[in-house]
């Protein structure tokens, strides 16, 4: 059953699906990939610019067919014409142009006879004129079984993680990510006890569940990958990532068993990020789905691609590159619907400090820093203690709170929200580290009336987790009065302690882990983020 | 096994455990009002006071059980089930005011806030003394928001003083409130962000 799966998998993949299958399978390999084409559009003929562990420059063209086989007429009408582009020299910085690079045409299917021969006709024809050039394909076959030998640690799991697979797999992809399903899978697949003899899994056990799970993610969220889903990508691998943080955690994994994949998805992320850049440039509007009752999902849609925007604006800087006119976009597109950000719960209130960060990149005025003011004045009135409507705390995602808002469950929750915060204490640390003390000595007398609430895990490898059975929930009642110089100091403080050390070695995943975690945001974090975001430049260099 | 139903008798129980929930609360009475609220993860509780002192509590489980007599299922009447649903919230409902109360004792013998009558009923100066051992809030404009009792009558005390003809005990009772409402005022005023 779960063969037949992968080999519907593949066969439905179409090249954007394929082209993430085939470069990590190569990353699995031992390749390093230097070039990924965004649009999949055959940049220069070549999809994947790779070097082979023994130095050798590969490039490669996918092609998802729409039979199961490639026929002459597809070879000679789609494909052949742009064969030469493929094979001729690779024109990258990392490439040595004297040195003869492979080339490959991979599909996702099976190739006929007459294509087989006309293949061979080519290459011996470019033989005997002392062309260098020579193509080699990679069929479904050869795919399949690169994949199953990456995924051999994982065949034997749980039933319940194949059902998690399943469900995913079958979904219609366009709709929000069902992140504790995702999550669960990898909290299966992941081992984080020790083994039936009592002992510590091994260094290349771990790495191989490391790549296993990856595949089984890629499986899992194709559906999601085919419809463009490109925020539900950036979640589902920033969850990857995180369970992979808290595994390197918990066995202590030296970087060579992991960071080769972990590169390769974040940089993965970016180009889902510079995709989702890409659509909302092209795009007249940001309605999605059933136009009528879109307009309260607007608000929340719109707050969220601001978060994801300011991300990307922020990450630009820390990589000094980016696409013509993207930032420039980024600009407009926040600054312009700035006005339709929603505060509908506190688990957007991280979309709103993303979004602060990268303000404040772009602005010099006071207006990001009012910003930060107004979400504390906001948290202060909606659950004050006395208030009829509170937000919801950072455990209520947008699809858990939109059916109170409209009204299809008629239940009053927000009495549980009352008099407290998760990320008030954070705001006002920020607000404090600006040296605004007028304006703070204004708002504190409201925030004082709230409890600041945090979680703290028991291990600190539990942040990454989606769940955590152990830990201990800390209320803290703010101190009256206090001077500002306490606060200052208690606002300056950004170590980050108790953070776990992968954590703080990869700032900007942080950005994407809190997003998608927004139930781990607490102030210690948000300091210690908060001093790595000044670091990053004003300007792309 | 047999057919079933499992989706439609999912939102049933969804609907029983709202149900019961709602009967735990009549039948915790004033303690139900006190404010709830769920937490997520963890098994602790940990408080940090204002004045920095701490305490860390272990969550503690709750529970109710019953055994029910499958052979008479299908002859069960939707009262005969409320009733069963209101058994369980009643057990739970002292169960957890137990819990509660166990609680408050520790708290209140730990701070020394504990008023002890022998083998006699409140009466109202008892009532004064225990209003001047605990603090109760005031809204904006400075009215007062009296605790609740709990034993009789909630409310009983509190409206016999504010209309009592015996001048002395609402001298007392006027002058606590005046205390209250100063210290009310001075924790306010405190409520800022000196420089």
């Amino acid at each position: 059953m779960i063969e037949r799966l992968i080999e519907n998998w593949l066969t439905r993949a179409d090249e954007r699906t394929l082209q993430v299958i085939f470069s990590y399978i190569l990353t699995a390999e031992g390749y390093t990939i230097i070039h990924i084409s965004r649009h999949c559009s055959m940049e220069m003929g070549k999809d994947i610019i790779a070097i082979a562990p023994d130095g050798t420059p590969c490039a490669y063209q996918l092609k998802s067919l729409k039979s199961k086989r490639l026929t002459l007429n597809a070879w000679r009408h789609e494909i052949q014409p742009q064969i030469l582009d493929l094979v001729a020299g690779i024109n990258h910085p990392s490439v040595n142009k004297s040195k003869c690079h492979k080339s490959y045409l991979v599909i996702n299917g099976k190739i006929e006879e007459e294509v087989t021969r006309s293949i061979d006709d080519m290459n011996i024809k470019w033989k005997n004129s002392n062309q260098k050039y020579e193509l080699n394909i990679i069929t479904e076959g050869e795919i399949f079984n690169k994949a199953k030998k990456l995924g051999i640690n994982i065949w034997q799991s749980d039933l319940s993680v194949w059902k998690n697979v399943l469900e995913l797999y079958l979904n219609n992809g366009k709709g929000i990510l069902p992140k504790k399903k995702i999550a669960n899978i990898f909290e299966k697949l992941f081992p984080f006890k020790k083994n039936e003899k009592k002992k510590i899994p091994s260094k290349n056990h771990l790495a191989n569940i490391i790549s296993s799970s990856a595949i089984l993610c890629l499986i899992s969220i194709s559906s999601f990958t085919m419809a463009k889903n490109y925020v539900a990508e950036i979640e589902a691998w920033t969850i990857y990532l995180s369970y992979v943080l808290a595994l390197v955690d918990k066995w202590h994994l030296l970087k060579k068993y992991w960071e080769r994949e972990f590169e390769f998805v974040l940089e993965y992320i970016y180009l889902s990020l510079q995709n989702l850049c890409e659509e909302l440039k092209v795009r007249k509007n940001y309605v999605e789905g059933l136009v009528l009752v879109d307009k309260e999902f607007f608000h929340v849609r719109i707050t969220w691609l601001i978060a994801l925007m300011s991300i990307y604006g922020l990450w630009n800087r820390c990589r000094h590159n980016i696409e013509e006119d993207h930032e420039e976009f980024i600009k407009e597109f926040c600054s312009k619907n700035f006005k339709n950000m929603k505060l509908w719960g506190e688990a957007a209130i991280f979309q709103f400090i993303l979004y602060f960060w990268y303000f404040k990149k772009i602005n010099p005025t006071r207006e990001p820093d009012d910003l930060l003011a107004n979400l504390i004045y906001a948290i202060s009135k909606f659950n004050a203690p006395d208030s009829a409507k509170c937000l919801a705390n950072t455990y209520y995602e947008a699809n858990d709170i939109l059916p109170y808002k409209l009204g299809l469950e008629k239940e009053d929750i927000s009495m549980n929200f009352k008099g407290q915060s998760y990320t008030i204490e954070g705001l006002i640390n920020l607000y404090v580290r600006l040296n605004w003390k007028q304006s703070m000595k204004l708002l504190w007398p409201d925030a004082t009336r709230l409890t600041f609430i945090e979680f703290e895990p028991k291990y600190k490898w539990h942040y990454y987790r989606w769940h955590n059975e152990e830990g201990t929930y800390k209320t803290v009642v703010p101190r009256i009065p206090k001077t500002w110089n306490e606060l200052k100091k208690e606002s300056f403080e950004s170590e980050g302690k108790l953070l776990p050390t992968t954590l703080k070695k990869h700032p900007i995943f942080v950005l994407l882990f809190l997003l998608v975690y927004p139930h781990r945001v607490n102030s210690q974090l948000l300091r210690w983020l908060d001093s790595q975001i000044r670091k990053i430049p004003r300007t792309i260099n | 096994m047999l057919p079933d139903f499992p989706e439609i008798k999912n939102k049933l129980r969804i609907l029983s455990d709202k149900l019961l929930q709602k009967r735990k609360n009549i039948h915790l009475g004033i303690l139900s009002e006190i404010p709830s609220t769920t937490i997520d993860e963890g098994k602790k509780w940990k408080v940090v006071r204002e004045d920095g002192s701490i305490t860390v509590q272990v969550f503690k489980t709750l529970k109710v059980e019953r055994q029910i007599d499958l052979s008479g299922i299908e002859s069960l009447t939707d009262k005969e089930i409320f009733k069963k649903i209101d058994d369980v919230g009643k057990e739970f409902a002292q169960k957890q005011a137990k819990f509660m109360f166990a609680q408050l004792k520790d708290a209140a013998e730990e701070s020394g806030n504990v008023l002890k009558i022998k083998n006699r009923k409140l009466n109202m100066n008892d009532y004064l003394d225990l209003l001047e051992k605990v603090d109760f809030s005031f809204n904006k404009n400075g009215d007062y928001k009296l605790p609740k009792l709990v034993g009789g009558d909630p409310n009983l005390y509190s409206d016999l003083l504010e209309g009592s003809s015996d001048p002395t005990l609402k001298k007392r009772f006027d002058e606590i409130i005046e205390k209250k409402r100063d210290k009310w005022r001075d924790r306010e005023i405190n409520r800022k962000l000196a420089d």
